[in-house]
């Protein structure tokens, strides 16, 4: 695993942006009716269940012994084995979105299966371009998200795809989310965790990078001045998980995702 | 007890020396034909065999008409008066018992009458009789045999209960839960929840997990689609919830989550019905 500290973002940038604002900032607002309708749900609804700092490190502990962040639930799948690369389109939101639901997926114990992130192309008007996560979090709750055997990667001609792609995509929908709140009084890195630790990912952004992806496990190093390091699932064809570290690991934007509908319809 | 005794007596003498039928009637003898045609013959209809501890209904047949114009108390003297009828059941071993009448409104092709109704619960198997002392009109004292016979009906099978589970099974199972309250869930419970290496365990035990969901993932009722059958088992029960069943299929039994992996081995080690 590949560690980057996050303070040298102009490292990461260069490594692994394309120069495109992929990840746009929220349209809704932390809490809101609109969020809710979004899908997203505040996880500070229950504040008293917050992972405190105090805790933090033991917490990470208990869930790696236990094998509870989603981090084990992916490798068991081994979804990512064919490749997680967005290429040269401005997809992480897509990809983020798509990792994070198939790792709730896995979570909830269903079979493995592959989600295809271009069967999200309709928000952008099939086009190459950056989005919003929560609106890409609504677009996936009302038309979910095809499998990779109905929509092709890196195909953004829907006329292109196998029929009944939508139909397919019905199947795959991230229904509730928890909302995080980027607020110094309830440190993100709390909320993350707290998400992380009922085994369901994170999707996240940090607006520094323009970039989105999924967050799927936090670690702790006692060698570093902030001992919290962020295991994500990137985009960008890595082989393995990578690790960003500082404080500009703390994403911006985070939503854990903690129900998907049941892909199985009524047998007739 | 001297009326009794005259029709005890006849029973000894119509086993000895008239070698009845079953349901035929018998004339008092003494009676001369001209009397006897006076009037119909009362004759009991009944069954011919009757399994013990079961109850048999008899009739008697043959009773005056009624004119429903006319006030009924005063044309059933047969019935209600001085000249009513006796009824006994006579079984084996056993002292006459006697037997309490039902009347029934019965509309026939000559007109109404009362139909002098019976029912009788049988114990001892053997020969049994049904006797009535008829003081009306012709008197006549009639019998119906039958035989109480120790061919009891098996009863109805008991609705077996719903079997229990079998120790040391291999399960399928599902568990229900509320997402939203996953944050506020104990730790031991998150493990049962999310560990990836207990699922590892549940497998290598021969356990199928079919799916950890949350309540809402059934957003309707075609989306429970296989899970039907699970989702019907646990509506209304409090969550988390765990449900299991034979992995060859059969009863779906459920409970609480268990509160940490032991109880969770438990119940799957010795699940209770």
């Amino acid at each position: 695993m590949i560690r980057y500290d996050a303070s040298n973002y102009h490292q990461l940038k260069r490594t692994m942006l394309h120069g495109v604002g992929e990840a746009l900032p929220r349209q809704t607002t932390y809490g809101t009716f609109t969020a809710a309708k979004y899908g997203l749900f505040p996880i500070l609804d229950t504040p008293d269940q917050l992972i405190q700092p105090d805790d933090w490190k033991q917490a990470i502990a208990d869930c790696h012994r236990e094998t509870i962040f989603p981090k084990y639930h992916q490798i068991k799948s081994a979804w990512p084995t064919a490749g997680w690369n967005q290429g040269h389109y401005g997809f992480c939101w897509a990809y983020g979105l798509a990792a994070a639901t198939m790792d709730c997926m896995q979570a909830e114990g269903h079979p493995p299966i592959r989600l295809s992130p271009f069967s999200l192309g309709w928000m952008v008007k099939w086009r190459n371009a950056g989005y919003y996560l929560d609106a890409a979090i609504l677009g996936a709750k009302q038309r979910g998200i095809a499998s990779a055997d109905f929509v092709p990667e890196y195909n953004l001609n829907p006329q292109s795809f196998r029929k009944g792609w939508q139909t397919n995509a019905l199947l795959y929908r991230p229904l509730e989310w928890w909302d995080t709140q980027p607020d110094r009084a309830h440190s993100m890195t709390s909320q993350c965790l707290t998400i992380l630790a009922t085994g369901r990912p994170c999707y996240v952004s940090w607006y520094w990078w323009s970039h989105a992806a999924e967050v799927v496990a936090l670690d702790w190093d006692e060698s570093l001045k902030v001992p919290v390091t962020w295991t994500v699932r990137n985009s960008h064809a890595e082989l393995d998980f990578i690790e960003l570290t500082g404080d500009r690991a703390v994403p911006d934007e985070a939503y854990g995702v903690r129900a998907i509908s049941l892909p199985f319809p009524q047998e007739k | 007890m001297n009326r009794l005794l005259t029709i005890l007596t006849f029973i000894v003498a119509a086993n000895t020396a008239v070698p009845a039928t079953a349901g035929q009637p018998i004339t008092v003898p003494g009676f001369s034909a001209a009397e006897a045609a006076s009037a119909d013959q009362i004759a009991i209809v009944g069954p011919a065999a009757i399994a013990a501890g079961q109850t048999a209904d008899f009739r008697i047949t043959g009773t005056p008409p009624v004119n429903l114009t006319l006030p009924l108390f005063d044309q059933i003297p047969w019935l209600n008066g001085d000249a009513r009828l006796y009824c006994y059941l006579a079984e084996t071993d056993r002292p006459l018992l006697p037997v309490s009448v039902r009347a029934d409104l019965v509309f026939g092709h000559t007109g109404a009458t009362l139909e002098p109704f019976l029912r009788v619960l049988c114990t001892r198997p053997g020969q049994a009789r049904i006797l009535v002392d008829w003081n009306f009109g012709q008197h006549q004292l009639a019998e119906h045999r039958f035989q109480i016979t120790n061919d009891i009906n098996p009863p109805d099978p008991p609705v077996p209960p719903d079997p229990e589970p079998d120790p040391g099974g291999k399960w399928q199972i599902l568990i229900f839960h509320e997402s939203t309250d996953l944050p506020q869930t104990p730790f031991q419970q998150l493990i049962l929840l999310s560990s990836s290496a207990l699922r590892d365990q549940l497998a290598q035990k021969g356990h199928v997990l079919l799916g950890i969901f949350d309540k809402d993932s059934f957003a309707s009722d075609d989306s429970k689609g296989r899970y039907t059958a699970w989702w019907n088992a646990i509506a209304g029960a409090t969550l988390p919830r765990i449900a299991i069943a034979n992995l060859d299929g059969g009863i779906i039994n459920h409970y609480p989550l268990p509160a940490d992996q032991a109880a969770f081995w438990t119940l799957l080690e010795k699940p209770q019905p």
